[in-house]
């Protein structure tokens, strides 16, 4: 039998300081933070610990509740986004209602941006927990209502990660509703020759998982279907999708999975793509070497990173997508195994053979007389078109110190993958974002790499980032038991962070209605009958609690203050506010 | 002596908060004169909490959320966006300079960004300078014996009461909640007992007057509750006003002697004012309202264009003061004498230096405060203050002003303030300039005059579901007349009638929708068609 703790007395704090190992301690003064905090106004208790977050560290907060009944609960640490869920359990097990819990963030706003300034950070961090003491002092304990999760997933992308996806969730008995924007399923891998390491056919991997698919009768698979419109929130997703160009179908569904791939980037004019049809890229390299290299191709040049790893684009392409490299060694030693065995030769800037497989596979190209030449961003290669087709390459290697030439038959331009069209309008659609990147942003690399912040939904394989095709399948296979999760308890609990009405100070204006997105407020006639009168009738707001997302906006638009936002009320930001700094 | 500028910045927990993050993540330094408040959607942030931060001392204001087409609540942002741009305009008015807040959108992968933005505007704001508000400057809430508030009640005549029940039964609010009555209140006090000042019928009382303009016994119920509030204050018990408190904030900012405003930006280029003369127009808070207030269109400041216009056409170039304060009429209607003493002192000191014989207010408020409270603080007051009812009821009245037929066949109704009517007995010069209107006819209410209901909120407290039903009673009341336009003489009661106007309503629309016109809107209205009559 939990005890529940007194949480309407007077305020009790218990202040928890981290020092994180060094990454506070190191520049923050903690004995001084220590000090200052048991200062402060309704404090009862303060202690510091070396990580907060270990097993050992959250059993001292529970320890503490008990042992100096405490009811509010300040940890100043690190980032509320990655251990806020943690500590307000904590907070539960030892009876405390989680929402009487708060975060200072001395680290990712303070130790880790003030790393030479450790007196400035030092007082930084006394003023950030003065902040959190401020508004703890007011916390009030919420209630939070669970809601039903419908057992059908939406997967969004039939390529390789959405059909395996579908397929894991699919055998644990979840319907999955697999839609795909094309007419037929398979995604990039359709246009692949063989994979690497093992140099297996692409076909092979991807007809078996559509076998799997198109047999498994929980999926039911919607190919020409783009969608429309999301609408709702975990455990209830409401989807408006368009099939066909005419079809209206409408999903209901607890979790959706984004499997949208990618594509790869066309570099036009760059190195005479699009002009010279013998410059293309790898992708296009796979079909010829599918279909038959023709026998008058005797040297073939590759440039690495070709419109990656530079200065940002519009859509940021400073990274570097992986499997290029890969890509490259695969089809090199593929070129040499064909009839014409032409000379091969690879422009780099870093070969990225990671690992033992990639290592191998770098000697057997090396092997079969594959040549690489190392060359650098600031001295890129130049591609002069001759007369007939053929293409002269100027590149500077860096090893030997000199310009060297190159005349070739083909030249295969290696590019990175990046977000297309259809992915990027699926973000707003969605409401999940996008990285700097284009790809789409998962929640923390870490703790939620396959999660998306907005409950409910998952991503995987290349929508999230330029991946092989063995990664891919690991994601696919992580998004789909993340979303079993939600799925096979059957009910998930919402947050408590809702709007609520004062109807005595409701003047029924409708302003909060207006601003709602989620049409989470409706007005309501009401008549008071206060004896002898009957009154005047009045409208007012009524919020549908589960519905509602808690962004506040109603709470700026009412006049009056009568709708107010739960655990960020008006008070408690004023309270932050009036403590930010010291007269 | 601050050496860095302190920042406040809100950040919206799914962008920037997560960007602010990064930029630790990578360990990338910025300023360490940065404090954050996380807010779920940087569409919470409220003016309120932005004016709070400046009040506090702060040098700068940072409102910070996820790019236009991502926000996680899909359209907070643009809310944000609105806030920020309306209280830039407050900033600007009130001298403190629209730079001091700044809206971003920072993402969540956007960690240099953010420490870009604040190295960059630590920068803009030690250029500023300081905020001249300092936290120093803050009411001090001083503390008071007892709770109670038997030495108020000497005051007010209360011990006259004789029990009839009158003020109750007048009474607006007892009308809609039987639980408030005047009467009870009264009783408690006499009988002894401890009516403390956190009473809430203290703080819902409208201060209309009815009660003790209907009282046989002369019990001064308005200076009663008046008085309480202000020994309430001193023991820390406020009641916060509705729109959060900005408006008190507002008057609170501008009693500050450091503040110098910039509030003459709505003059129209073709209007004459001049630096000395006769006649200074005391414009009060209505280019604040302008901003605060341009959603339900009340059209504040129309009445401060007017008022101008009508006074360069009999040939008066008005004095307007370059920092006009707010009268402090809500914030000695709330108790806060310290502030109110301040406004009052400084505002009657720039009128001195004006050297003006007589100043025209078109409020109804700033008409009581300046001639009624001003001289319990600085004495009798050595310039004539008139409404500007009375203003105008001269003027045409000396034939110097010519209306013209522009509400030929209208039917008007005048609601009387409780500022002007019974508070200071003024009930026929609007009424005259009314009459003079060519092709009109004026109609009455039956409440009218001394019987006047109230337009629902004084002081900007208690706006609520009370307030709602009154001001739906009036406006229906008006609209029975058969009146199409109903003419106030208060830009306090335009704003509150336009907002019950504006925005869903629990009874038909027909009913209750009057055109509400200020005074001098009108008379104005009835110059111009003259004016390009001339030109043909």
């Amino acid at each position: 039998m939990r005890k529940k703790l007194s949480q309407k007395a007077k305020p009790r704090i218990g202040v928890f300081i981290c020092y994180c190992g060094i990454n506070i301690g190191g520049i923050v003064d903690i004995p001084k933070v220590v000090k200052y905090a048991k200062k402060l106004r309704g404090v009862a208790y303060v202690e510091s610990n070396l990580y907060t977050c270990s097993s050992e560290g959250t059993s001292k907060i529970t320890e503490k509740i008990k042992e100096h009944n405490l009811n509010r609960v300040v940890v100043a640490s690190c980032t509320p986004r990655t251990h806020e869920p943690l500590f307000r359990e904590t907070c539960e097990e030892a009876g405390l209602n989680k929402y009487l819990f708060e975060m200072a963030n001395i680290r990712e706003h303070c130790s880790w941006v003030h790393m030479k300034e450790a007196k400035n950070a030092t007082e930084k961090a006394k003023d950030i927990v003065r902040m959190t003491v401020a508004k703890a002092r007011l916390l009030k304990p919420q209630e939070e209502t669970e809601v039903n999760v419908t057992p059908t997933t939406l997967i969004i992308g039939a390529g390789i990660s959405g059909m395996l996806a579908a397929l894991c969730l699919a055998r644990q008995g979840f319907e999955v509703n697999l839609v795909e924007k094309e007419a037929e399923v398979g995604g990039m891998l359709l246009k692949l020759n063989k994979l690497y390491p093992t140099n297996e056919d692409a076909s092979q991997i991807l007809n078996s998982a559509i076998r799997a698919v198109k047999a498994n009768d929980k999926i039911n698979l919607h190919t020409s279907t783009i969608i429309q419109e999301v609408q709702g929130y975990i455990g209830n997703f409401e989807v408006t999708a368009l099939k066909n160009g005419k079809e209206t179908i409408l999903f209901n569904v607890g979790t959706i999975i984004v499997a949208t791939g990618a594509e790869e980037f066309k570099p036009t004019e760059m190195y005479n793509y699009g002009e010279n049809k013998n410059v293309i890229t790898q992708l296009e390299l796979e079909q010829l070497l599918k279909t038959g290299l023709p026998e008058n191709i005797k040297k073939v040049v590759m440039i690495q990173c070709v419109g990656a790893m530079e200065t940002p684009y519009p859509w940021g392409r400073e990274y570097c997508s992986r499997i290029c490299c890969a890509v490259a060694l695969k089809n090199a030693s593929l070129l040499k195994e064909t009839k014409s065995n032409p000379d091969v030769y690879i422009l780099y800037r870093q070969l990225q053979a990671y690992g033992r497989e990639y290592e191998n596979y770098y000697l057997k190209a090396q092997e079969k007389n594959v040549k690489f030449i190392n060359y650098l961003p600031k001295k890129s290669p130049t591609v002069k078109s001759e007369p007939g087709g053929r293409l002269k390459v100027n590149v500077y290697n860096t090893l030997i110190g000199d310009d060297i030439s190159l005349d070739c038959d083909l030249l295969v331009l290696s590019t990175p993958l990046v977000q297309h069209e259809a992915g990027k309008s699926l973000s707003p659609i969605l409401k999940v974002p996008l990285g700097a990147d284009g790809f789409f942003l998962e929640a923390h690399v870490k703790l939620k790499p396959v999660d998306f912040a907005t409950d409910g939904i998952y991503v995987c394989g290349t929508a999230h980032s330029p991946k092989a095709v063995d990664e891919s399948i690991i994601q696919a296979h992580a998004a789909a038991s993340s979303a079993a999760i939600p799925m096979s308890k059957g009910r998930v609990r919402s947050e408590a962070i809702t709007a609520g009405v004062n109807e005595d100070f409701c003047r029924g204006c409708g302003k909060c209605k207006e601003v709602c997105e989620y049409n989470a407020i409706t007005l309501e006639k009401k008549v008071f009958e206060v004896e002898p009168f009957i009154c005047a009738p009045i409208l007012v707001a009524s919020v549908n609690e589960i519905v509602c997302k808690g962004c506040g906006s109603c709470a700026v638009a009412c006049p009056t203050g009568a709708i107010a936002m739960k655990h960020f009320t008006d008070k408690q930001i004023l309270a932050e506010i009036e403590a930010a700094y010291r007269s | 002596m601050k050496d860095k500028p302190e920042i406040l910045a809100f950040l919206c927990n799914w962008c920037s908060y997560a960007g602010a993050d990064l930029a630790g993540t990578s360990r990338i330094s910025y300023p360490a004169n940065v404090r954050s408040i996380r807010v779920m959607c940087s569409g919470r942030v409220e003016p309120s909490f932005i004016l709070n931060a400046f009040i506090n001392g702060m040098d700068g204001v940072l409102v910070s959320g996820c790019h236009p087409g991502d926000c996680h609540y899909i359209s907070g942002n643009l809310n944000a966006e609105k806030n920020v741009e309306s209280t830039k305009k407050i900033l600007d008015l009130l001298g403190l300079g629209a730079q001091r807040l700044r809206l971003e959108w920072v993402s969540a992968s956007e960690g240099q960004r953010f420490a870009n933005i604040i190295t960059d505007f630590t920068s803009t704001l030690k250029r500023m300078g300081p905020n001249p508000l300092q936290k120093t400057d803050r009411l001090k809430a001083a503390s008071a014996e007892s709770d109670t508030i038997s030495e108020v009640i000497e005051s007010s005549n209360i011990r006259l009461c004789l029990e009839c029940g009158k003020c109750s039964s007048s009474c607006p609010i007892t009308r809609m909640n039987p639980d408030f009555s005047p009467r009870m209140t009264v009783k408690r006090v006499l009988s002894g007992a401890e009516v403390s000042v956190d009473d809430p019928g203290i703080w819902t009382c409208l201060t209309c007057g009815l009660c003790q303009e209907r009282c046989p016994s002369d019990v001064h119920y308005v200076d009663f509750v008046r008085a309480c509030r202000e020994k309430a204050r001193l023991m820390g018990i406020t009641e916060t006003c509705s729109h959060k408190d900005v408006l008190l904030d507002l008057q609170r900012i501008m009693a500050n002697p450091k503040i110098t405003q910039r509030r003459l930006g709505w003059l129209p280029k073709k209007a004459k004012v001049s630096e000395s003369g006769d006649i200074l127009y005391f414009v009060g808070c209505l280019p604040y309202f302008d901003v605060l207030f341009n959603d339900i269109k009340a059209d504040s400041i129309e009445t401060a264009k007017s008022v101008v216009k009508i006074m360069n056409k009999v040939g008066i170039e008005p004095v307007l003061l370059r920092n006009e304060r707010c009268c402090g009429h809500d914030l000695y209607f709330t108790g806060d004498m310290e502030n109110f003493e301040k406004l009052a002192r400084m505002n009657v000191e720039a009128i001195k230096q004006a050297k003006v014989k007589k100043v025209v207010t078109s409020c109804a408020e700033c008409y009581r405060t300046m001639k009624l409270d001003y001289p319990k603080i600085v004495g009798d007051l050595d310039f004539d203050v008139v409404h500007v009812s009375e203003f105008l009821s001269d003027i045409i009245e000396k034939e110097k002003l010519e209306l013209t037929e522009v509400f030929k066949d209208k039917k008007l109704v005048y609601h009387d303030p409780c500022r002007l009517g019974r508070h200071m007995n003024i009930y026929d010069p609007p009424r005259s300039v009314i009459k003079n209107i060519p092709e009109t006819d004026l109609l009455e209410m039956e409440r009218n005059r001394e019987n006047s209901l109230c337009c629902g909120v004084s002081s900007w407290l208690s706006c609520g579901k009370l307030s709602k039903q009154i001001q739906i009673d009036r406006l229906t009341e008006a609209k029975a007349t058969g009146a199409e336009l109903l003419v106030t003489a208060c830009p306090k009661c335009q704003i509150h009638l336009k907002c019950a106007i504006n925005g869903e309503l629990p009874v038909k629309r027909s009913k209750i929708n009057v055109k509400v016109y200020d005074l001098p809107v009108l008379v104005e209205k009835a110059l111009n068609e003259k004016t390009s009559k001339r030109r043909k």
